[in-house]
């Protein structure tokens, strides 16, 4: 009886305790610890260390492979941005059209989705390395002959193409469906009035997917700045940093050059960014919500 | 209507430039983990001219079986826990905000996750698990259903609140029930989508996942998972690459099988997923 009245009074608590405990060490501890580490001169390695205050962040505006590594990172995250959005709702304006076989194309289209990125990327090293140069050679297409991931002047748009490649997977799907959920009677009250299919783009669909564009945005610019997994396969940050994005650069201070604290306020820095650039982007969305 | 068929001619030849766009890199691949790796230099787009089985042999010594079910083992047990523990947190959440201010602060709590990316835990959570001797699969598993938390807990609390109605709890409070018989009777089986598409989204996440084990598990190489395996494998045999090549396709084809036969749970799944 009296484990039953506990029970009937405290059960939502006895639900979610799990979750908070798992919340509480492996979520929040580590979060505050490192905000914490990003204020010293801890290595990682031995067992004393000093406060230093904001010193950590004041080195990293003065390094230049930090620079290095955040145009890298825009850069990336901008050709990734345009890229999904521009081409993901090209595409899925063909597929919204009355053509045959069309769930066999979305079901193709979506594919490079749920394969791993890391896999990916190696699949693709190996792609650039024997694949395209010897397209290059058999075509006689001087660019292509070289490696295009080891030269510093192609090696970002190479990598933003893999990106692409399994990137633009998701949106596809994502604008498709807003494309679906226009009402047939708007569509067909703008084709007799003899609206030409860019006019029917420009003035009705795209407003419609607005929501959907947004929402691209937030998921692209989320990877674009916390980009890992491809790049980690793909160039390892070369050649000489060139694709070292801000991701790496945290893990390579941390777990190659032993830099532990210095790179926590590097992962600050990043949070504070992507935090800056949510908050613009909500108030943008807000001014277009219809 | 003849300039309508002329103007889809060019959609579907775009369309199909696209498919094979994608299915090249993977049909070369497959084909050239068939090659002896002499072959995949010399012919990296040709049809194997020595259909060889070398490499898959080789993968197989090198112990491709252990990596493999430690992946299946992970995605496995961290799916079975989150579709366990999120969902009954869920349901409490989304019943007891209305009335109790702090099971908003709760709801706030455990959801704040999705705001924070990883890099920022990174490093501290890797120091803290080998402090906890946590740097293992058991660790590893841990920490899936902890990052699981906000995504999941978010997408049920939505759901519960709009498919699942009050009435019911107090129906079976009258038949007797106490809350965990009431849960796990009449609540969890009529959560069912909305289960397809938490164990979807995770699933393919612990699957694929590659920092996650690359931080807890590259010390131990009889713990590494497929991905972890694959990247490490690349570097074993410099350039030798013919048995990596047979490691990605033993990544791609179960993917793939999966793919085929659940594609529209996944499709709605990962996209509904990614509505956050």
């Amino acid at each position: 009886m009296n484990q039953k009245g506990f029970i009937a009074k405290y059960w939502p608590y006895l639900f979610v305790a799990i979750p908070i405990g798992l919340q509480l060490i492996f979520f929040f501890y580590p979060l505050f610890t490192g905000i914490y580490y990003s204020l010293t001169d801890w290595n990682g390695l031995t067992s004393n260390f000093n406060l230093i205050g904001v010193q950590n962040y004041l080195d990293i505006l003065k390094n230049p492979d930090f620079y290095t590594s955040m145009s890298f990172t825009i850069i990336f995250t901008i050709g990734l941005v345009i890229g999904e959005i521009v081409i993901g709702l090209w595409l899925a304006t063909l597929l919204n059209r009355k053509i045959k076989a069309v769930g066999f194309f979305r079901t193709w289209y979506f594919f490079p989705a749920v394969l791993s990125t890391v896999t990916l990327g190696l699949i693709f090293v190996q792609l650039f390395n024997y694949g395209f140069t010897q397209i290059g050679e058999l075509l006689h297409i001087e660019w292509l002959t070289e490696n295009l991931l080891v030269q510093e002047n192609t090696v970002i748009p190479s990598v933003l193409f893999v990106a692409l490649w399994q990137g633009l997977a998701m949106p596809i799907i994502i604008f498709l469906s807003g494309l679906q959920s226009i009402p047939e009677d708007v569509k067909e009250a703008a084709t007799i009035d003899g609206a030409t299919r860019s006019q029917r783009f420009f003035n009705i669909e795209l407003p419609f997917l607005l929501p959907s564009i947004s929402m691209v945005f937030i998921l692209a610019m989320k990877s674009g700045l916390t980009a890992f997994d491809l790049i980690f396969a793909l160039t390892s940050g070369g050649p000489d940093g060139k694709t070292e994005s801000l991701g790496l650069l945290v893990y390579n201070y941390a777990f190659v050059d032993n830099k532990f604290s210095y790179a926590n306020a590097l992962a600050v820095v990043l949070f504070i960014f992507i935090i800056a650039i949510s908050l613009i982007q909500m108030r943008i969305s807000k001014k277009f919500e219809i | 209507m003849n300039t309508q068929k002329q103007k889809n001619w060019w959609v579907y030849f775009v369309l199909i430039s696209g498919i094979l766009f994608m299915f090249i890199p993977l049909l070369v691949t497959i084909i050239s983990s068939f090659k002896p790796t002499r072959e995949i230099t010399r012919n990296f787009f040709g049809l194997p001219e020595n259909f060889t089985l070398n490499n898959y042999e080789r993968l197989f010594n090198d112990g491709i079986v252990q990596y493999f079910s430690n992946s299946a083992l992970i995605t496995i047990a961290a799916v079975g826990l989150i579709l366990i523990v999120i969902p009954m947190a869920a349901f409490a959440v989304a019943r007891q905000m209305r009335r109790k201010t702090v099971f908003n602060i709760i709801y706030f709590f455990l959801i704040m996750g999705i705001f924070v990316p990883f890099q920022v835990i990174m490093l501290p959570m890797t120091k803290l698990m080998s402090s906890l001797g946590l740097n293992n699969i058991v660790g590893l598993i841990i920490l899936y259903l902890t990052y699981a938390v906000p995504q999941a807990l978010f997408l049920y609390v939505g759901y519960i609140k709009t498919i699942v109605p009050e009435e019911m709890d107090e129906a079976a409070a009258i038949d007797g029930c106490d809350k965990f018989t009431m849960y796990w009777k009449i609540i969890f089986p009529l959560m069912k989508p909305m289960h397809a598409t938490v164990l979807i989204i995770n699933a393919l996440w612990v699957w694929n996942d590659f920092l996650l084990p690359l931080l807890i598990l590259n010390r131990d190489k009889s713990m590494w998972t497929l991905p972890l395996f694959q990247y490490n494998y690349k570097g074993m045999y410099f350039s030798d690459y013919g048995p990596s090549f047979a490691s990605y396709v033993v990544g791609i084809i179960p993917i793939l099988l999966v793919y085929l036969i659940f594609q529209k749970h996944i499709i709605s799944g990962m996209t509904s997923g990614s509505v956050k």
